[in-house]
């Protein structure tokens, strides 16, 4: 696996599990416990998100770093294999 | 990958209920001409488009189009608000009630139901951009229908700037069509050559 895939796998681990957590919230909105959680991968999703978007261009419109050029639509579309 | 946004597009705030408006303005949810049927043509079409400024494009206002669709069900919810059974029967919205109470269910307004045989994905992209152009002009038709059939300010506040993005998006898409025929391999006939489907062989 390369270095790029292995960095949108952590956004993507990260970011399932914060999912997953949010859908238990929805039913659960009180619980402490599922909270915690949800706040410890919501915060390592923001932070595999930033390392990956300085590196290899922008997972939303907001992850444009670059004030020349606008790499949305410049780096691969995710279902494009190389 | 999608996250939702606990926001509308633009404010819908309608004072005053109105199910006779509700019955024709549903069409803008599940009609021919509809916002579900705009983002579900769009979002599907990006696949087979030969170039990534036009899928950004497809991506782009396909996903606006889903903002639409809840902005066109927040204003059919909000004018269906607190009717009476009078109401109901004396604006002919009852031939809907008895299906979906008020429920928000994607239909023309005429009863059809959403159907994706109303939109095409040619996977080739003169066509599939030709009718993306069509499409928003036949929504902003649709808009400017509704225009003349209401006269509730808060209705036409919203109805003008959804008017207003159809125009846009027409804008885009032609931008998009000369971005794609730019770089056709051969220029003076652009039918010799499907860049959605033929790339491979280049």
């Amino acid at each position: 696996m390369s270095e790029k895939d292995r960095a949108l796998r952590r956004v993507q681990m990260s970011g399932f599990a914060a999912l997953e957590t949010a859908l238990f919230l929805n039913s659960h909105p009180d619980d402490e416990n599922a909270l915690n959680c949800f706040n410890k991968y919501k915060q390592l999703n923001e932070r595999a998100v930033l390392e990956y978007e300085a590196k290899y261009g922008p997972l939303t419109h907001r992850g444009q770093m670059d004030n020349k050029s606008w790499d949305w639509v410049k780096t691969a579309w995710p279902w494009e294999l190389n | 990958m999608w996250t939702y946004n606990k926001q509308l597009q633009y404010p819908v705030k309608i004072k005053n209920p109105n199910a006779g408006l509700a019955k024709i303005i549903i069409t803008q949810v599940g009609g021919p001409d509809g916002e579900l049927g705009a983002s579900l043509r769009y979002l599907n079409q990006r696949f087979s488009m030969p170039d990534r400024r036009i899928v950004g494009m497809l991506t782009d206002i396909g996903t606006e189009e889903l903002g639409h669709m809840e902005m066109v069900a927040a204003i059919v919810y909000q004018l269906t608000r607190c009717l009476t059974m009078d109401e109901i029967k004396r604006s002919g919205f009852d031939a809907y009630f008895v299906d979906h109470t008020t429920g928000i269910y994607p239909q023309a307004a005429s009863g059809f139901p959403y159907s994706a045989a109303q939109m095409q994905v040619k996977g080739d992209v003169i066509t599939d951009l030709h009718e993306d152009l069509a499409a928003e002009q036949k929504a902003r038709v649709t808009y400017d229908n509704i225009l003349r059939l209401s006269d509730d300010p808060d209705v036409n506040d919203a109805i003008k700037f959804l008017r207003e993005r159809e125009i846009v998006h027409y804008q885009r898409f032609g931008e998009a069509l000369s971005i794609a025929q730019d770089n056709f391999p051969e220029k003076t006939n652009f039918y010799v050559f499907n860049p959605s489907f033929d790339r491979q062989k280049r």
